[in-house]
């Protein structure tokens, strides 16, 4: 994770700096604002990088890590199909074509896209536990 | 080739500058060639040979970073010299012209003259510069984005709306150059041509004088 | 059929890009055989210039957002889980919605082409104020903005997903400085992706609420700017440039390694040049508007050649990685070389036209769509054949005839550079590009007939890869989990993969695991 936060901070400085030089060289306000939205950004990603570091045990950070220590539930539970994706995917489309020509469709889409999100979330609950057991078995993973 | 020839001065000044990015180009792109296809043919795999292990070289990279570096940074001295020369207004041009560029043709104007052309996609205008002098051309358009450009004069600039663009034109010898606009704005936007017609300065006066009716 | 429209399995998401952008990919190439018969002769009335709009509008779109970025997105979706030792991506189902956001997009895009009017006629950069609704009425253009936003989400929510999965489920021992060179300019590209695409994301948003809702965002006689429309896009649109190619920069590291049984010569600088490269991207957006008086040209010139600096060092490795290797002429690195010779003729026009007093002649001429079909066809395009060639095995488990393949590089080799190399011309006499037809003066009939018989070899080329495709189908000859003697993870694992990817990791000590696991075996081997 140190190199992970490396890379968003020397983004996030290259960000404040080219937006600094744009300005001094241009005096040019929109793209100076949108230079730096985009340091501002990166060092939003930066504090969560920072945060997330305290809780993370990386296995891959590791060097010397062996395979073992990954098997089984250790490395979570994925999905290997789910209904939800197209159905959620064709309910935006719906709802941005209803914005240009039916208002009754795009609050359709919208309704539609909030129920699929709803199933998505008992879904994770099904997987969830076994989340649950790994991020806390990841946590205590120095003292085992 | 408008390239090897251009009509005004300020294209004689960024054909300069193609000419440097050309010839650097060149040999820049025949060394670079020729480290791909040397291995090619010096260390083709073959029955008994093994490959070099090595995975890096810190003086060679540095090298190979430094090089190029001070080759952009000599064009860039270059192109920003010659630039200030190219976008350089002159305070007392000889002449002004407003151009205004609608969907799909032209309109050229001589302000303080009774000459005002205006074209139609099947009759394109044409645009009256005297050579040897510098002409001042106001582009305007009049609905979306257009682009006025001289091939001959290695030359173009956007008309966008809310916006006026001012540059100069100097001539360095008679004929007719084609124009178009380069820049998409519609159905008949390949129509959207004019013609430049540069004409030594006694011809120009009479055909300002006779309010752009005689033939220049 | 339901197990692929349900599947959230990383690989077969990937393998549905690939399909789908392949397909976007033919009908790309099918308008862009029409663009050209219709130049084929100055007068032809092939099309008419309202067809002929489209035409070029859609081949534009279809290349660049439907094929050749999310065709890099379909690489990664398939190999960084493979890469770094995962199961599969961090968010499955969200990759699946990427993926379906995507494909309903593309074809929203295209279904234009059915509505009054004919579909978007405005370029690929639809520039604003030709595309407010007083002027392209159609619902093409609406068609158009709303499946590039449901493509432009659909990447950024790839982006997020490839960067929590490369850092947070890299297997053990895979720490980040022992990431393959491809996954690294992934990372790279999926920064680049979460800082570009939100501008394109607002552009297109203003314009829907120009067009349909009132709004006023690029009519400056209401007050707005016209010129704001370029600004926004082109902040997307350059960086976009460079999402079309950092993957394949990894992709012709990876093969050029392998083939040269060499490992990567200047890993940290490829990694520290693929970032270089991102970061200054940011910086350049406004060298497509040099010729608008309004832009600060020294500072973009400056920044742009710049970004020459890291790209050659990455030339200047590859140099290095073959140097003294023992290299294997096979069809992925003919593509890795064909690659290189055509992207460095691009990336040579794109030093010079970084240069204003050069751009304001080249600029919107014949001369720049030589200059970006050479980064992006003569360079992504062969990289993505190089791809094909080097990981359909591992995708699909059966090997592509390598006969065929060779034959099949060079007729797009020569078909492309009897394609594009008469376009540089083309622009310096003076042809405008988004003509549909020009006038019968010098070299220009001369030139735009060879461009034109070069497409049709260009064709021929790609369907010679499609019959590859089906022949090999037939024969299914089995690759065997590593064909090439590859130097990755996902050589050391069964073609095609597993669900989840690995029955059994080998240790991950260098950023060769793959390499490292056959040379143990072999000593291991004769010890015994």
């Amino acid at each position: 994770m140190k190199t992970g936060i490396g890379l968003f901070v020397s983004s996030a400085l290259f960000g404040a700096a080219i937006a600094t030089a744009y300005w001094f060289s241009s005096h040019h306000w929109g793209g100076t604002i949108l230079l730096a939205l985009m340091g501002t950004g990166l060092a939003f990603a930066t504090i969560w990088a920072v945060l997330a570091e305290r809780e993370a045990r990386l296995d891959g950070d590791d060097p010397q890590m062996h395979q073992a220590a990954a098997a089984g539930e250790r490395i979570g539970i994925f999905t290997t199909s789910s209904a939800w994706p197209l159905p959620l995917a064709a309910c935006v489309l719906a709802s941005l074509l209803g914005a240009l020509w039916s208002v009754p469709l795009s609050i359709g889409g919208i309704v539609a896209a909030l129920l699929i999100l709803w199933r998505l979330g008992s879904e994770s609950a099904r997987v969830d536990p076994a989340r649950k057991a790994y991020s806390k078995r990841s946590r205590a993973a120095p003292t085992e | 080739m408008p390239l090897l020839d251009p009509a005004t001065v300020q294209g004689e000044t960024m054909r300069s500058v193609w000419t440097v990015f050309v010839v650097v180009s060149i040999v820049v792109g025949a060394i670079v060639y020729a480290l791909i296809l040397a291995p090619l043919l010096f260390w083709r795999a073959k029955p008994g040979r093994l490959p070099a292990r090595f995975s890096r070289n810190v003086p060679v990279e540095i090298v190979s970073t430094l090089v190029p570096l001070a080759i952009v940074a000599g064009l860039f001295y270059i192109t920003d010299a010659k630039e200030s020369r190219v976008d350089a207004l002159q305070p007392h041009p000889f002449a002004i012209v407003d151009v205004t560029a609608f969907r799909w043709s032209w309109s050229f104007d001589y302000p303080g003259t009774h000459v005002q052309i205006a074209g139609s996609p099947r009759e394109p205008p044409e645009l009256v510069l005297a050579r040897g002098e510098t002409t001042q051309i106001d582009l305007r358009t009049a609905d979306v984005n257009h682009s006025f450009w001289v091939p001959d004069f290695l030359y173009k600039r956007d008309a966008i709306p809310g916006m006026v663009n001012r540059f100069d034109f100097t001539p360095t010898r008679t004929g007719v150059f084609r124009g178009a606009c380069a820049a998409f704005c519609g159905l008949d936007h390949t129509l959207m041509t004019f013609t430049v017609r540069v004409v030594t300065p006694p011809a120009y006066r009479r055909w300002i004088a006779s309010g752009g009716v005689v033939r220049p | 059929m339901i197990a692929w429209l349900t599947a959230t399995d990383h690989k077969k998401v990937g393998v549905l890009y690939l399909v789908s952008t392949f397909g976007f990919f033919c009908i790309g190439g099918l308008l862009a055989l029409g663009i050209r018969t219709q130049l084929a002769r100055p007068g032809m009335t092939f099309v008419g210039p309202h067809a002929y709009d489209q035409l070029f509008t859609l081949h534009g779109t279809a290349m660049v957002f439907l094929f050749v970025a999310p065709f890099g997105i379909a690489l990664g979706n398939f190999l960084i889980p493979l890469q770094i030792g995962a199961p599969d991506m961090a968010f499955p189902r969200l990759n699946a919605t990427s993926l379906w956001l995507f494909v309903l997009g593309g074809l929203t895009v295209l279904s234009g082409a059915a509505a009054a009017g004919g579909a978007a006629s405005n370029g690929w950069t639809s520039y604003a104020p030709l595309s407010e609704i007083s002027i392209a009425t159609g619902a093409g253009q609406d068609l158009w903005i709303v499946g590039l936003l449901m493509t432009s989400v659909s990447a950024i929510l790839t982006a997020l997903n490839f960067i929590v999965t490369i850092f947070l489920y890299r297997a053990p021992g895979m720490t980040m400085w022992r990431l393959p060179i491809f996954t690294w300019e992934m990372l790279a590209t999926s920064l680049l992706i979460l800082m570009a695409f939100p501008a394109l994301t607002a552009c297109l948003s203003m314009l829907l609420v120009d067009r349909r809702l009132g709004g006023h965002f690029f009519d400056p006689a209401q007050g707005g700017s016209a010129i704001l429309y370029q600004h926004l896009f082109w902040f997307f649109g350059h960086p976009e440039v460079y999402v079309l190619i950092l993957p394949f920069f990894g992709v012709i590291t990876e093969i050029v390694a392998v083939f040269s049984r060499k490992p990567v010569f200047g890993y940290v600088g490829m990694v520290l040049s693929a970032f270089a490269i991102a970061g200054l991207s940011m910086g350049v957006w406004a060298h497509h508007m040099f010729t608008t008086g309004a832009v600060d040209n020294p500072f973009f010139s400056a920044v742009s050649l710049l970004i020459a600096v890291p790209t050659g060092l990455k030339f200047f490795n590859w140099v290095g990685t073959m140097w003294k290797g023992a290299i294997e002429l096979t069809t992925p690195m003919l593509f890795a070389i064909g690659f290189m010779l055509n992207f460095l003729v691009g990336g040579i026009t794109g030093v010079m036209i970084a240069s204003p007093p050069i751009d304001y002649a080249a600029h919107a001429s014949y001369f720049i769509v030589a200059h970006f079909h050479y980064t992006i066809a003569g360079g992504s395009l062969f990289a993505i054949f190089a791809a094909l060639f080097f990981w359909f095995p591992k995708i699909f488990g059966f090997r592509l005839n390598e006969r065929l393949g060779k034959i099949c590089f060079w007729t797009l080799l020569v078909g492309f550079n009897v394609t594009f190399l008469p376009m540089h011309f083309m622009g310096i006499e003076g042809m405008p590009r988004r003509v549909y037809t020009y006038p019968d003066i010098g070299t220009l009939p001369l030139l735009n007939a060879i461009a034109t018989a070069g497409s049709a070899i260009m064709a021929a080329g790609v369907a010679m890869f499609l019959v590859n495709v089906v022949a090999s189908a037939r024969r299914r000859i089995p690759a065997g989990d590593d064909p090439w003697g590859g130097f990755t993870l996902e050589w050391a694992t069964a073609s095609p993969p597993p669900e989840f990817n690995f029955t059994k990791l080998p240790p991950i000590r260098s950023e060769r695991p793959a390499f490292d696991a056959r040379l143990e075996s072999a000593a291991s081997g004769a010890e015994r």
